[in-house]
């Protein structure tokens, strides 16, 4: 049979997410990327900015008034505020949209407006579909508009889902306390970022009302079918990609480990690239974030503390794939009808 | 010979045909030191700890 690889383009990749998302789809067997933007940098070949790509493309950045819509699919990788109107200028052209900023995650224009700032484009909101793949599966299938949900989200989304869905967990009082590395902060600088400021820091950097919270709570309240409340608190750490998650909840009733091994694997049967990592047997006893490196894997472990009536869920990922370029592909792969592991099978490095 | 499922994790194990009651195993999920307490049926049972013994 015939494949006819798929055109797409990608709006805004000079940066981290842009540059990550260049390199999975140029390795992707069904995908041509047809076109790349950047303001900033067009004219420039994209192996200046991403040195990995050197002989893999000679695509060079164009100013996004050049894009063409003659493609199957347009990724937009700016920041949140900057998207909504490419979203709103191409969503009719035909093409299928995959937003990697935060503009259509949430569904309530005034949970936005609490976060971000007043939308631009209310009216879209509905239309897009989250785009986390294990719990939105065959609506990313039928989407036109997916909105990739953001890295700490989906740090924290993933492991506490079944615990929710069960109600093995009180939907109050639930702490994520989340480990990350620099490359979440984008391709911008500033004093914070300079080298004798960053490196060896543990950072604090917004101990309450993270953005990400917001999109956490919708997600799993929606599971929940009543109010869920997460406190997140993100610090940055010596570390260029990668999230750990630690989330510590309050357990609703005297479960045990085999009771959350049951729930975990019902709700990810069919989810290639969720890994369920508790073993007692190996010096990776949890979820840590290195071996995930370049990988779409979300790794998941948890300990039952039976005394004080808890559970501590650890999630890992690499924030610049399972967290936002890979996850893009694979809600891409499932939007065309394709196996969502192609083009994202990889297991990673190690050592590294 | 068949599966069997890990008492600690409820993982399925698939158990080789030549098993023989009493052998050792590791859970490939949760890995747990499992010990083969029956082949016909099937069944896994959480392996005795290594204890000390200053038996005289």
């Amino acid at each position: 049979m015939l494949i006819v690889a798929k055109k797409i383009s990608i709006i805004g990749a000079s940066g981290y997410t842009g540059g990550e998302l260049l390199r999975w789809a140029l390795m992707h067997p069904e995908m041509e990327v047809f076109q790349i933007t950047s303001e900033r940098f067009a004219g420039q070949s994209a192996y200046k900015l991403n040195p990995n790509l050197r002989g893999f493309t000679t695509l060079a950045f164009s100013p996004v008034k050049q894009l063409s819509t003659d493609v199957d699919a347009i990724f937009i990788c700016t920041p949140h505020k900057t998207a909504a109107p490419y979203v709103a200028q191409f969503l009719e052209t035909g093409a299928k949209i995959i937003d990697l900023s935060a503009d259509f995650r949430l569904k309530n224009k005034d949970t936005y407006a609490k976060y971000y700032a007043v939308h631009p484009h209310p009216e879209l909101l509905e239309k897009a579909v989250y785009g986390i793949p294990e719990l939105h599966r065959e609506e990313i299938k039928n989407a036109k508009l997916v909105a990739c949900a953001g890295c700490l989200a989906t740090s924290v989304i993933l492991p506490l889902a079944p615990l929710i869905k069960n109600k093995l967990i009180l939907p109050e009082g639930i702490i994520a306390d989340s480990k990350i590395g620099s490359s979440a902060g984008g391709a911008g600088f500033d004093i914070s970022t300079h080298h004798p400021e960053r490196s060896g820091t543990v950072r604090s950097y917004k101990p309450s009302g993270h953005r990400h919270t917001a999109e956490i709570e919708q997600e799993l309240s929606a599971l929940a079918l009543s109010q869920v409340s997460v406190g997140l608190t993100p610090h940055g750490i010596e570390m260029v990609r990668g999230i750990l998650s630690t989330v510590h909840a309050r357990l609703s009733g005297k479960a045990a480990d085999i009771d959350l091994w049951k729930a975990y694997r019902s709700f990810f049967a069919g989810s290639p690239f969720v890994r369920l990592v508790k073993d007692q047997n190996t010096l990776y006893r949890y979820p840590e974030p290195k071996p995930l490196v370049g990988t779409n894997f979300a790794d998941i472990g948890w300990e039952i503390d039976p005394e004080k009536g808890r559970v501590i869920v650890m999630s890992a990922i690499d924030n610049l794939v399972k967290g936002s370029g890979g996850q893009a592909i694979q809600c891409f792969n499932l939007m065309n009808g394709l196996d969502e592991k192609t083009g994202l099978w990889h297991p990673g490095f190690h050592p590294l | 010979m068949g599966n069997a499922e890990c008492p600690e994790c409820a993982g399925i194990l698939s158990l080789a045909p030549n098993t023989e009651a009493g052998e050792i195993m590791s859970c490939p999920d949760c890995g747990a030191r499992l010990e083969v307490r029956s082949v016909n049926p099937p069944q896994l049972a959480a392996a005795p700890k290594v204890e000390e013994d200053w038996g005289e």
